[in-house]
């Protein structure tokens, strides 16, 4: 044996231990610093989420029964709806966004957190905003644009705490301690440089420098529509391409086509929102040209598609162990129908059907809830036993969340746009009276309050599943305990 | 930049898209499968595939 040798191999295996428990000890520092901050997003995230879905059962039972607690003015319809959508919207969905895109950007910047005091305060600014803004609809102080109902000083609060929640990231883009960008970076940068464009020409252009006539209803729309592509749909395609590969263990198919995806989903998201407006009294290139931007759009869908699809081959019985890959997958394939979806109900043939029916409803679900949120509550799975460092207490609470919100949000997008289709059958029909056309979706709404109903129970498991974490109830074994399938159902390499 | 340097750089494109993992992580292990296989169904594919109980790395 050659002595010279054998003290090389030491040497390089104490250099590799080394560096492995480096990267540990760094990782443990990088959740620890994010550690009260996304706790906090997504504490607040679940009490918005609880709230919506109350709100959500409410309106939707009172779509078939009106004489419903109607007798106090802040629960009628036309207050608990847009209450309902801006919980869920700023509420739930940005405050889970922005939690898991906090500690995506700490983690792949490998960054520690600084002064996360900051994000706190940033997150009860938000939470401060959202709690004065449905409070106002409430009150009556609406504005009547369909999400942004909120009053004036409700949307400046948020705004000023959404400074705080960007800046602080963008701070840590710029001192991370990798030069690679990941795609997963791409979008999260994309959503944290889109949503104050976003926000900020809607409010001028609707509040403060009010543009005339029509024209209002075409910046609400296109702020409605591309809040759903460019803002709840960067977080959760960026939030999609960390967790599959993270979770199966295997790199991302093809970088270049997650770089066409991007740059194309950039490009023609933006030009969407007027196909909401189609027949109305527009200039006819601004709806076509949302038109064919929507139709463009299936370009990086099927890209994007493509590449989870090519990443996840034959992966797919993981999804039997994995909460988050459950989850999370789900939200992708959603995405693709999503996109499919809103590309068919942008065609002038079946907007002239589905135009004013609750089609649309169906659709907005899709991408809100059947893709974004079910993306967010797969991060949920894989973020909070990192930060907490417990495991999920029940694997029994986890199933029963998972099916309860895939039968819950498979049910209502059913359901409404079958029921959407019908009614705009019905509306389009000149023998039937306005009276008798409503008659006809009445049973699909009352499906929609079920599927609600599924919804909420679903929503109560986990915001308890979560509590025990947070409590610290969680399991306290180190090493999760499971089934290993790698080596017998291909999944390693 | 040269053509040859594009290039080169574009074909170092596809590096990147390891970046997530390191060496507790490394390409090629699952993590995060924490969920029991189900108990009644699928036990004759169980009993096929003969798998055995593992411990899983500690999550990091």
């Amino acid at each position: 044996m050659n002595p010279s040798a054998t003290t090389n191999e030491e040497v390089s295996a104490d250099v590799e231990v080394t560096t492995s428990d480096v990267e540990r000890v760094e990782r443990a520092l990088i959740d620890a610093s994010t550690r009260l901050p996304v706790l906090v997003f997504y504490t607040s995230a679940i009490a918005w989420l609880l709230l919506a879905t109350f709100l959500g059962i409410l309106t939707s039972f009172k779509m078939h029964a009106p004489d419903f607690l109607s007798g106090w003015a802040f629960l009628t319809w036309g207050r608990i709806r847009p209450a309902h959508l801006n919980a869920l919207v700023y509420g739930w969905g940005s405050m889970a966004g922005m939690g898991t895109a906090i500690w995506l950007m700490a983690r792949l910047c490998r960054t520690t957190l600084r002064h996360p005091l900051l994000l706190i305060a940033g997150a009860a600014f938000w939470n401060l905003g959202v709690l004065m803004g449905i409070g106002g609809i409430l009150a009556g102080a609406t504005t009547g644009y369909e999400w942004l109902e909120f009053p004036g000083f409700s949307a400046l609060t948020l705004f000023v705490a959404y400074l705080l929640i960007m800046t602080w990231t963008l701070i840590m883009f710029r001192y991370r301690r990798r030069g690679h960008v990941y795609i997963t970076q791409w979008y999260l940068l994309g959503a944290f440089l889109w949503f104050p464009w976003l926000y900020a020409a809607a409010q001028v252009m609707l509040f403060i420098v009010p543009v005339q006539g029509v024209m209002q209803a075409a910046v609400n729309w296109w702020f409605a529509n591309n809040l759903l592509f460019l803002w709840f749909g960067s977080i959760g395609l960026g939030t999609v391409y960390y967790m599959i590969p993270k979770v199966i263990g295997r790199p991302v198919h093809s970088y270049y086509l997650a770089a066409i995806g991007f740059w194309t989903f950039a490009l023609f998201s933006s030009w969407t929102g007027m196909q909401r407006l189609i027949d109305g009294p527009f200039p006819a290139w601004m709806i076509t040209a949302s038109i064919a931007a929507m139709i463009l759009s299936i370009i990086p869908v099927a890209t994007v598609g493509l590449n989870h699809h090519m990443t996840m081959r034959d992966h797919f019985p993981l999804m039997r162990y994995s909460p988050t890959l459950r989850f999370t997958v789900f939200g992708a394939i959603a995405y693709t129908a999503f996109s499919v979806v809103g590309v068919i109900i942008s065609l002038r043939s079946m907007a002239r059907i589905v135009h004013f029916t609750e089609a649309s409803m169906g659709y907005t679900m899709m991408g809100l809830y059947a893709f974004f949120t079910m993306v967010m509550f797969g991060s949920m799975y894989y973020i909070v036993p990192r930060l907490v460092g417990r495991e999920w207490r029940y694997a029994s609470l986890i199933k029963l969340h998972f099916w309860g919100s895939t039968y819950g949000i498979g049910l209502m997008v059913l359901l409404l746009l079958v029921g959407g289709f019908v009614q705009g059958l019905s509306l389009n029909d000149p023998t039937l009276s306005f009276a008798e056309s409503t008659e006809s979706i009445l049973p699909y709404l009352r499906g929609r309050t079920l599927s609600w109903i599924l919804l909420s129970v679903s929503h109560l498991v986990f915001a308890f599943h979560f509590g025990l974490m947070l409590l610290g109830f969680g399991r306290t074994a180190s090493v999760p305990t499971f089934l290993n399938p790698l080596e017998s159902e291909g999944g390693g390499h | 930049m040269s053509f040859s340097d594009f290039f080169i750089k574009l074909k170092s494109y596809d590096q990147n898209a390891t970046i997530i993992f390191d060496r507790d992580e490394p390409i090629g292990q699952a993590t995060d499968l924490v969920l029991p296989d189900r108990r009644w169904f699928n036990r004759r594919a169980r009993r096929k595939l003969g798998r055995t109980v593992e411990a899983a790395p500690e999550r990091s």
